[in-house]
Formats: structure tokens, C-alpha cells, sequence
């Protein structure tokens, strides 16, 4: 595994309550949830750069096309 | 790349050889391996259908190239897992570790690493080699998931879709739930996942 190297991050309030709740939900540590979300980002950014689309699907399955990044 | 030193079945022997275990391999990994899998792959195949193996004692993998899944290994929710023994790839495997939560009570909604493809070398299956080199690839490998399941915080979850000639691996020795035939999957297969208990149970008879 690689060396890792440390950071610090400044959060708002807000910003810091929904990592907490987040890591809480989710039972991961928040270093945990922050490295999953750059991990989505990069991934669905590749995905877009690569003309592909992102949906959510209601349990109607009805698409809505939604904008992200 | 880091690596660790596991043991496998030498079918030559009967015994267990040391082979080495990496869990971060680059694309050029799947590259090289690719060059190596892929004719014998192909050539075994074709083999047996000239033989006149039934369709469903053909492998139904044989059109896998790790070389076509490579790219994934440069963005940072892939990971490539392989074991190496007498200087060749003897299985490989790759793993999602974001975008995919649990279905299965009580772990609905927490994070798990989804294996999109895993697979023992053409020579080591039973399916394409009468005589298989090297055997309990794909249960090591199975166990490096779990393991890196753990690291990741995910304690053990895991969920794959399998081709119907490996659901009793999946269902039967890794412990996995099967969670049946997942209509949204391009190929209609099976969803299993691992549950955080049933991953300790497997590595406590790992």
C-alpha cells in the first residue's frame, strides 16, 4: 500500500454535521466517507467526460436526467 | 504494489506452494496476463466445442479480456488483485470499492466492495483443462476481497453477479446469499452478496 499523506480540511459547520451524519449512517469513519465520495467523483466524471449519461431512477421507474459535477 | 506470500494447491504435487498474493496491480498487470490467458483461453474453447462439449459444459467466460477492463485500474474506485506463482498470473480479480451498498438486512444501505470480474487462469480451470496447474485461486481471491472489504471499512460486505456455472462456489463455499436473478443486469444474472456476519464466519474457515 502506499504512503498516505495527511491533509486538513476546513468545514463549515453544516459541511462538518452531514460528514458526521454521513460516517454516523453509514457506519464508516469520516475519512472513509470522504475517500468514497472522491472515488464517485472521479468515477462519474470519467463516465461523463466519456459521453455517458447519469440517472436516478424513482420506484416508478420513471428516468429523470440529472446534472451533476 | 504491495504483496503478501499465500499458498496454493499444486495439483502436481498434491501439496501447497507458496505464491505471491498482489493486491494493487496496474493496468500493465492485466495487460501482460491478458497476452498469456487469452489464446489459451480461446484455444481451449475452441477445443472443446470441436470435441462436442455441450453447451453448457462450455465456459461461459470465454470471451473475458482483461486487457479491454485495464483502464478501469486508473481511476481510484478499481482495484486489481492477483496471485502469482512460477513467474505467471494464476488469477485475477477487480474490485469496486464505491458505488454500491447492501441490499441484505441488517446492512441495507452501507457501503460494500462489488467484484466486478474474477477469475482463475484458463490452465488452472476445470472447465477448459483436464488437468488443472494450480487449485484454490479463486477462494484466495474471494478471501483478498473480504480482506480488502475490511481495510476499507466496509467490514467484509460484498456483492458480485455470477455466471450461472459459478453460483455453488459463491453460494455454497464462500457463504454469499443469493439474492436471485437481477433483472437489471445486462445479463440477467444472479446477485450475491456477502452479509458482515457471514464474511466472518467464511474467514473463520478460510
Amino acid at each position: 500500500m502506499a504512503a498516505k499523506k495527511t491533509m486538513t480540511l476546513n468545514l463549515s459547520p453544516a459541511e462538518m454535521l452531514a460528514l458526521e451524519r454521513l460516517a454516523e449512517q453509514k457506519e464508516l469513519s469520516k475519512t472513509a466517507v470522504l475517500r468514497q465520495a472522491l472515488r464517485l467523483y472521479q468515477l462519474i466524471d470519467a463516465r461523463l467526460a466519456d459521453g455517458e449519461k447519469l440517472f436516478f431512477e424513482d420506484p416508478e421507474e420513471k428516468k429523470a436526467q440529472v446534472m451533476v459535477l | 504494489m504491495s504483496e503478501q506470500t499465500i499458498q496454493i494447491i499444486d495439483h502436481g504435487t498434491g501439496g501447497v506452494v507458496d505464491a505471491i498474493l498482489h493486491d494493487e496491480l496496474d493496468a500493465l498487470a492485466l495487460i501482460e496476463a491478458e497476452k498469456a490467458w487469452g489464446p489459451y483461453r480461446i484455444e481451449a474453447t475452441r477445443r472443446l466445442i470441436k470435441n462436442g462439449a455441450p453447451p453448457d459444459e462450455q465456459p461461459q467466460h470465454w470471451h473475458w479480456n482483461w486487457e479491454k477492463k485495464s483502464s478501469d485500474l486508473n481511476l481510484l474506485a478499481y482495484r486489481g488483485i492477483g496471485i502469482e506463482c512460477e513467474g505467471h498470473m494464476q488469477g485475477l480479480m477487480l474490485l469496486r470499492t464505491a458505488g454500491t451498498i447492501a441490499t441484505l438486512n441488517p446492512d441495507v444501505g452501507k457501503s460494500l466492495v462489488y467484484v466486478p470480474y474474477i477469475e482463475s487462469a484458463p490452465w488452472n480451470t476445470k472447465a477448459l483443462e483436464p488437468h488443472p496447474r494450480f487449485g484454490g485461486i479463486g477462494i484466495r481471491l474471494f478471501e483478498a476481497a473480504v480482506r480488502v472489504s475490511m481495510a476499507e471499512g466496509y467490514k467484509g460486505r460484498l456483492g458480485l453477479h455470477s455466471l450461472p456455472q459459478a453460483e455453488r462456489f459463491y453460494r455454497d463455499i464462500c457463504k454469499m446469499q443469493d439474492c436471485g436473478l437481477d433483472a437489471k443486469n445486462p445479463e440477467n444474472l444472479r446477485y450475491f452478496e456477502l452479509t458482515h456476519d457471514a464474511s466472518s464466519t467464511f474467514l473463520k474457515e478460510a
